[in-house]
């Protein structure tokens, strides 16, 4: 049994709080970490499960105040407020990944939650009923892209009996001048909110710093997707449905920086080794729509030997405009209002068609995550046009976190036969 | 019920002119009639096909089976429709509205962003949508909606609401004289049946129905907390079943038909819209809305004021604001000691003898 096995079981053994908060207090120390990024096999993957572990971390060893967030926020906000971002949604993931889902999704069960709920959200319901979580001081969500964290996050804000630090940011459908007054209105009142209950002034230099740390990850993310148009030689076990607390939770820190340029320079070495080597048959390229199985799969395995690559991933599609230090909360609110889960799903469909030109996709998945009304009410839509693109579409049905309630075999199934099309 | 047979036969629209008028169809509480009714349109609630033929193959199985209705509604024939009217209110809404623009070009559609907070600058923002949506209508009219159009549909509306809260108020405490299924039809056909002829039929039928004596009267005092619940066969079953529905709070009756907007002579357009923002962003709350603590108080204060011994919560399958909001009122009922029943249906389309096995024994345990 590897290392990352061995800790894998000893959190299912000793799955209480304390436990989790004195194993990353030893994970996260230099030494150990440094270790353990040795047993990945690239750099990127070093620093994606490093600076996770480190802000997973900070939000359990209680030095800061502790915001639990869902995941389309501008986090940048938090990390200027000097708080921790801690993302129940990314935790909803990892519960899958450690094989702790079902007993989080057992909880949620007896607390009433129902079965047809997204299990991100069921999960994530489950591990604060077990009190795994962090204590947090202010529970933040918004509405964008799905109704579903407004509800349970206002359940753990009962739960942690901090109803009064409960906020909505409540985004609006139309990206226009009206909506951008709104939300930046909003966003400003949380941040006097956050700041008057932390007892620390908005420090403006802060806040524009951290702007720009966002601005300079976005720059390398933006490069990182220019490369992908191109690059069809990946580091092991890369996959971009991995960096999802990164792409959010970490936007305006120096460790997303970190990471995306870490990122950045992988790719443009195995670019140019691709371009040195020349390919004899260049691989199938696809666009992964919504998000992937957490736990162990064979779909990517299965994607690799059948020849194709999946080279562009929704939810790594750089959709906002550079912010603006000078105008922090209007930028940030045109963040989230330019998102493509924002309004209406044609602005999805539209950001996806970009995706499939820019990259020259040659077939698209979309995973339909159970429960996830705001994603699959748009299958009909998503495949009518892709078909109008002339392109092939695969329909997965599954479970992003809750393993029992994927088909693996009739996922395989499909999945070799929609491979068996696109070669 | 007597002298006429029906609900129903109280209010059949009369006269050529009301069933020429062109109406608007609208699916959402939080869409204000009165900017229909201004505009000279008949506002109208989609009520949806109960039978679906071809929405399946639009959506998931696992997807609002009112929406379904509603799209299935919306690509049969649609005669005298001058347009629709949607809501941001929930992902569901916003699929269903995505499905109409793509594939049903030839009907106007509008989409009215309702926020979910009810802050000062929510209302302010609400009134600026509500200003576009006044836009819309006057697009479809043909010309410009003044403040005398907008009073004239607002006083109409808040009479209807008063009506319709005179008429719940004795039907929750007495049982006023009209019996279950009989007061939920009533409360489809006030959204359905044309204002006009509402209001025009529903003083007739206060006149019989208040010498009719109780039939909503006998049984354990429930309170009925849902959604959409426009079930004819449930309202039946309850009937029939040893209960006194004294108090609700449904998407078709109390959150329809509470608050009213008060405006009065002398109000400009703006200040008429902010009015319309003010109180439906006020009235009682859909789950979808951001303060759930404040919807959880409504409910409370019910079942205090009532003296309600146990809740009925009725939802339909796959509303997530619905199914995430159970485990906090159960949790809440629980702190007072008042039992809650869940209970989940498909539109028209329910196990009905699972139900009823379910709601007796509950009755029982009341």
């Amino acid at each position: 049994m590897g290392v990352r096995e061995k800790i894998k079981t000893n959190i299912r053994r000793n799955l209480n709080r304390d436990y989790l908060r004195r194993l990353l207090g030893i994970l996260a120390r230099k030494p150990v970490l440094y270790a353990y990024g040795t047993t990945f096999s690239s750099c990127s993957d070093k620093y994606l499960n490093i600076f996770t572990i480190e802000n997973i971390r900070d939000s359990y060893d209680a030095r800061k105040p502790v915001v639990f967030g869902s995941l389309f926020l501008p986090y940048e906000l938090f990390h200027a407020l000097g708080t921790v971002p801690f993302l129940p949604e990314v935790m909803a993931g990892f519960t899958a990944g450690l094989g702790l889902a079902d007993q989080t999704l057992k909880k949620a069960s007896s607390s009433w939650y129902s079965q047809d709920l997204c299990t991100f959200h069921r999960s994530a319901s489950g591990a604060v009923e077990m009190d795994l979580f962090p204590d947090p001081a202010f529970i933040v969500c918004t509405n964008l892209a799905c109704d579903a964290a407004q509800k349970s996050f206002y359940h753990y804000a009962l739960t942690y009996g901090i109803e009064k630090k409960y906020h909505l940011l409540d985004v609006p459908y139309d990206n226009d001048r009206d909506s951008v007054k709104y939300l930046a209105g909003q966003l400003e009142r949380l941040a006097g909110s956050i700041s008057r209950d932390t007892g620390q002034e908005i420090d403006r230099e802060r806040f524009a710093r951290t702007i720009e740390l966002s601005n300079q990850f976005r720059e390398y993310a933006l490069k990182i997707n220019d490369i992908r148009r191109r690059l069809t030689l990946y580091p092991q076990n890369f996959n971009g449905l991995n960096l999802i607390l990164p792409f959010h939770g970490l936007a305006g820190t120096e460790n997303a920086v970190r990471l995306y340029r870490s990122i950045y320079r992988e790719l443009k070495d195995l670019l140019l080794e691709q371009e040195k080597k020349g390919q004899a048959k260049k691989p199938r390229k696809i666009l992964w729509m919504h998000l992937k199985p957490y736990y162990r799969t064979e779909i990517f395995d299965l994607i690799k030997d059948g020849g194709c690559i999946v080279a562009a991933e929704e939810i790594n599609n750089v959709y906002w405009p550079r912010l603006d230090p000078e105008k922090p909360f209007e930028s940030l609110a045109l963040k989230m209002l330019s998102h493509p889960l924002t309004g209406k799903a044609s602005n999805r469909i539209k950001a996806l068609g970009e995706m499939i030109d820019s990259h020259g996709i040659d077939g698209g998945i979309l995973f339909t995550h159970w429960g996830c009304r705001q994603s699959n009410g748009s299958t009909r839509l998503i495949k009518d046009f892709f078909r109008s693109k002339k392109i092939p579409v695969l329909v997965l049905d599954g479970d992003c976190v809750d393993r029992t309630n994927s088909s693996e075999g009739q996922i395989k199934t499909r999945l070799q036969g929609f491979i068996e099309i696109l070669r | 019920m007597n002298r006429k047979n029906s609900v129903d036969d109280y209010f059949q629209p009369g006269g050529k002119e009301a069933g020429d008028q062109k109406r608007i169809g609208w699916f959402c509480t939080y869409v204000p009639e009165e900017i229909m009714l201004a505009g000279g349109f008949e506002p109208v609630r989609l009520m949806g096909e109960k039978r679906l033929r071809t929405s399946e193959s639009y959506f998931p199985i696992n997807f609002c089976p009112y929406l379904k209705s509603g799209w299935e509604s919306l690509m049969g024939p649609r005669e005298n429709l001058a347009a629709a009217v949607f809501t941001n209110s929930c992902d569901g809404m916003r699929r269903l509205y995505d499905m109409a623009e793509y594939y049903l070009q030839d009907t106007p559609l509008f989409m009215l962003d309702v926020p979910r907070n009810t802050y000062p600058d929510s209302v302010d923002f609400y009134s600026l949508q509500l200003k576009k949506m006044l836009g819309f209508i006057e697009g479809l009219k043909g010309s410009s909606i003044d403040e005398e159009d907008l009073l004239h549909a607002a006083e109409i509306c808040d009479r209807k609401r008063s009506r319709l809260q005179e008429l719940s108020g004795s039907f929750f405490r007495e049982g006023g004289g009209i019996d279950i299924p009989d007061y939920y039809r009533l409360m489809e056909l006030s959204a359905t049946a044309g204002t006009e002829a509402f209001l025009e039929g529903i003083d007739d039928l206060m006149d019989n129905v208040a010498a009719a004596g109780n039939d909503n009267s006998g049984g354990p005092r429930v309170m009925i907390v849902g959604n959409f619940i426009t079930e004819e066969k449930l309202w039946h079953m309850f009937s029939e079943l040893d209960m006194k529905i004294a108090a609700d709070d449904l998407c078709i009756s109390s959150r329809y038909y509470e608050n009213t907007v008060g405006a009065g002579r002398g109000c400009s357009r703006k200040e008429i819209l902010d009015l319309l923002a003010k109180r439906y962003l006020h009235k009682p709350a859909c789950m979808r809305m951001a303060h759930t603590g404040a919807k959880l108080e409504e409910i409370k204060a019910k079942v205090r004021d009532r003296g309600i011994q146990g809740v009925i919560f009725i939802s339909l399958k796959f509303c997530d604001t619905m199914l995430y909001s159970f485990p906090l009122v159960r949790k809440e009922m629980a702190e007072m000691k008042v039992p809650v029943l869940y209970l989940e249906i498909e539109y028209n389309n329910f196990s009905e003898g699972q139900l009823k096995t379910r709601t007796q024994a509950f009755l029982e345990m009341l």
